[in-house]
């Protein structure tokens, strides 16, 4: 037996979104140009370099197999239908009839094989077990080497964006990597009409479009003639342009501009959780003092986090009980919420039981080892916020007699201390939309050679848990999966959630109908408007 | 002849010089624990060891070091400066493509920092009044106050507060002039202070005195003579300016979110961008050397002594 994915769920949630934005409950107007400042793609062919900015501004141009929603379910795009066999391995997808690139090319099942095969040859898949991609008539068969559950999500993320065959043929890497006009062909609401490394990126509609996500607010054309993005890197910069009226949107909208976006009339400011792992402690578990599940107890509750978050984040992050966000679109586990709270006296009894008194100087010892923590982040984790931030944790576990200090280097320098595990925590945070990310972070067998599980964790329950939520693909029963796991993370604190970070973006009135992707990012604009 | 010998000499040294540049660049980056592997892929993604072999061969990264050095002076040497690990762009197209818009706003900027400081000069040399007074503080502001806050300063006064200049958009020569004011600032105060400093000496040496002997103006002497006196060290720290200008354009260009060198430059560091990190310095100590031949040549057209020696 198979399982079909019904098209009356998409509608039915296609009308519960409609009633949560009032904007919505106005007519959308047509025409007129977005001005939006924001950060620069670096390659516009996603297959050869990628990071979040370039799927967030190539997002509108090209179009993929299946939309997902914030609540991470699937609506047929590209893909007007699916099957997945019961073993998890087999995934059918019946590609849409009529749909044409930019360039006048079809976008058939050929052309989606093209493109999900040089995705598996250049990439490997990005590390999704892919046996083989086959075409038969109008339907494309993705086979799996073993379950992989969030392949549907993978799809539907904008790196995956189909480009023309005929655009890959026609110009070298290098030509696709700067794009333009003409290079960079996909098949989505805009085109590209104009490109200026280092300046901006604009997109024109595309008239011919008929074949918008089945959750996407209206069909047919994009309601904007014109999205102009404009690359400012400076944040300060940014949100001037969008409070003087030289852009409708700004993305990155730092804390400390909060208030001014806020008291101005013309402005408001969106806010979502950032979809992920929170900012937070990775502890690694193969140095002896932090082997000790005391330790990591301490230095959770060791701390006033929450006042910290309050007097550091101004309100854009909220205290972080759980492995993942609440912006994660299914699976978050409100249940740990509050689960611990600061208390420094309980935190010293926990140490003094674990053996480490205080020293001369004030820091506990143990068998003449001093408890001195180092904290490890490359400098593209990092912020002035959390700089502050770490200031005062230092102070806080002065006062437990833990010394903490933390180091911030540049990329290569973390990555050479990680291989030579030459580090007690980690701190940075991760984003995606798919709890799967616990897998890669806590997985016994996902250590830094080839993933992101810095804290050694080597828990055989953990690990059947994210084994279990990877192998089956029914959405219940991964959340299922995923709480326990959350609630094992917790309870031998292999993690210490810090803050939930926020994605801000400044918006001027006249603009209608902004939302946010399921990465957290700035969503597409096919369905933004602009009072006239 | 003299001349010819010279300038071989010359080019000589430079090829020495540009040599050395890229074997250091090139040394240094090996020194830096960094994986390229990583670096290509970037901090979030996960590599297979597969992928990684794959990459490492596609960058020749699987040979030893000395034939990575070779292969790297080799294609030097032809002009290939090589292929960057984010981009998937060759260097020289990098480099080439974000350069005119580099030396459009350098070339703005110098000449703007150039006639503040001549007029600064000419009016305030020799003199000690309260224009000398006021110039002076300006200068000294100009000197200790960093590109980035100048920058910030002139956008949310001439930008977000009146909206005269644009942020956003080309828009042609309105989109310059805060940049270039920006950066032409930045230069102008050291470049007055040592013009002035040497206009000082020169209204005091005797020929200063015969001039006005002859029945020249105060103006005429500072115009036709003091001033060649003090565009000799002006010449001389060009070439430091070409480093001035390299450093302010990674600001000018990151505030005002223009493309160009600067940014390039940054990006590339930010990232471990090696190729293009390696490229830029290369280009940077061409440009260096290529300066320094030139104001040599130039010393010899601004001083007549030097002339006549030769």
């Amino acid at each position: 037996m198979t399982k079909t994915v019904a098209r009356g769920l998409s509608l039915l949630l296609c009308g519960t979104m409609l009633a949560a934005v009032p904007s919505f409950a106005q007519d959308a107007q047509t025409g007129g140009t977005l001005r939006v400042v924001t950060y620069e793609p670096l390659c516009l062919d996603q297959n050869e370099g990628s990071s979040r900015n370039t799927q967030t501004a190539l997002q509108d141009v090209y179009d993929r197999l299946v939309s997902e929603d914030l609540e991470g379910q699937f609506h047929p795009w590209i893909a007007s239908e699916w099957s997945i066999s019961d073993d998890g391995l087999t995934y059918a997808f019946t590609i849409r009839d009529g749909v044409l690139f930019h360039d006048g090319t079809a976008l058939d099942a050929e052309a989606v094989r093209v493109n999900l095969q040089r995705w598996v040859d250049d990439k490997n898949a990005g590390g999704v077990p892919v046996e083989s991609v086959a075409v038969d008539g109008n339907v494309v068969t993705v086979t799996l080497k073993s379950a992989y559950s969030p392949l549907l999500h993978d799809l539907s993320e904008p790196v995956l964006g189909f480009v023309s065959p005929a655009s890959i043929e026609a110009y070298s890497k290098e030509d696709r990597c700067t794009g333009g006009p003409d290079i960079t062909v996909g098949s989505g609401p805009f085109k590209v009409v104009a490109r200026t490394s280092g300046q901006d990126l604009i997109l024109e509609r595309n008239d011919a479009y008929a074949w918008a996500p089945e959750n996407a607010v209206h069909t047919g054309a994009a309601h904007l003639d014109r999205v102009e993005l404009r690359f400012l890197t400076e944040d300060a910069v940014r949100v001037g342009a969008v409070e003087s009226d030289q852009a409708d949107i700004a993305t990155g909208v730092p804390a400390i501009a909060v208030e001014d976006v806020e008291a101005n009339a013309n402005l408001t400011l969106l806010r979502t959780e950032q979809p992920g792992i929170p900012w937070s402690f990775w502890v690694n578990e193969s140095k002896p003092a932090l082997a000790d599940v005391k330790v990591r107890e301490a230095l959770r509750i060791g701390v006033d986090y929450p006042s910290l978050i309050e007097a550091v984040f101004l309100g854009t992050a909220t205290p972080a009980y759980s492995a993942l966000t609440p912006g994660i679109p299914f699976g978050y586990d409100a249940a740990l919420e509050g689960s611990w709270s600061f208390d420094p006296a309980a935190a010293a009894a926990l140490l003094d039981e674990a053996g480490w008194v205080i020293g001369a100087d004030g820091i506990r010892e143990k068998d003449g080892e001093r408890l001195s923590i180092v904290s490890l982040s490359a400098v593209n984790w990092n912020n002035q916020q959390r700089e502050l931030f770490a200031q005062g944790i230092q102070a806080g576990l002065q006062q437990i007699g833990v010394e903490f200090t933390r180091e911030v280097l540049d990329f290569a320098t973390v990555d050479a201390r990680f291989k030579a595990n030459e580090y007690d925590l980690v701190d940075t945070s991760q984003s995606a939309a798919e709890p799967n990310l616990l897998f890669g972070a806590f997985h016994s067998e996902q250590t830094w050679d080839t993933n992101t599980n810095w804290g050694f964790v080597n828990d055989p329950a953990l690990d059947a848990e994210l084994e279990a939520a990877l192998a089956t693909t029914d959405r219940d029963e991964r959340i299922t999966h995923y709480v326990t796991a959350q609630q094992i993370i917790k309870d031998n604190a292999y993690l210490i959630p810090i803050a939930n970070p926020q994605v801000l973006i400044a918006v001027n009135n006249r603009v209608q109908g902004v939302t946010f992707g399921t990465s957290g990012q700035v969503g597409s604009y096919y369905d933004v408007w602009l009072q006239q | 002849m003299a001349l010819a010998k010279e300038l071989i000499t010359r080019l000589l040294a430079g090829a020495a010089v540009l040599w050395a540049a890229a074997s250091l660049a090139f040394i240094v980056l090996q020194l830096l624990p960094s994986d390229p592997v990583q670096v290509i892929y970037g901090a979030d993604s996960t590599v297979t060891p597969e992928m990684r072999d794959r990459i490492r061969a596609d960058f020749g990264l699987d040979q030893p070091l000395w034939q990575q050095y070779a292969g790297f002076v080799s294609r030097t040497v032809t002009g290939d400066l090589g292929t960057s690990y984010q981009q998937r762009r060759t260097v020289v197209s990098i480099i080439t493509s974000e350069l005119g818009s580099t030396i459009t706003l350098a070339s703005l900027a110098v000449l703007l920092a150039f006639s503040m400081a001549v007029l600064a000069t000419l009016a305030t040399a020799g003199r000690d009044n309260w224009l000398r007074r006021v110039i002076s503080s300006l200068e000294l502001v100009s000197v200790s106050t960093p590109a980035f806050w100048i920058g910030l300063l002139l956008l949310t006064f001439f930008s977000f507060q009146w909206p005269i200049f644009p942020v956003v958009g080309d828009q042609g020569w309105k989109s310059l002039v805060l940049p270039v004011a920006t950066l032409g600032i930045a230069l102008f105060g050291t470049l007055s202070q040592v013009m002035r400093n040497e206009m000082d000496q020169a209204l005091e040496q005797p020929f200063a005195l015969t001039a006005r002997t002859r029945g020249l103006s105060l103006w005429a002497v500072r115009w036709r003579h003091a001033l060649r006196h003090a565009l000799i060290p002006a010449l001389t720290i060009a070439a430091e300016t070409f480093g001035a200008l390299l450093a302010g354009a990674i600001i000018t260009e990151q505030v005002f979110g223009r493309p160009g060198l600067g940014r390039i430059t940054l990006q590339a560091v930010r990232n471990q961008d090696i190729p293009v990190v390696l490229g830029v310095v290369l280009f940077s100590a061409f440009v260096f050397v290529t300066i320094n031949i030139i104001v040599d040549l130039l010393y010899r057209v601004v001083d007549p002594r030097l002339r006549a020696r030769a």
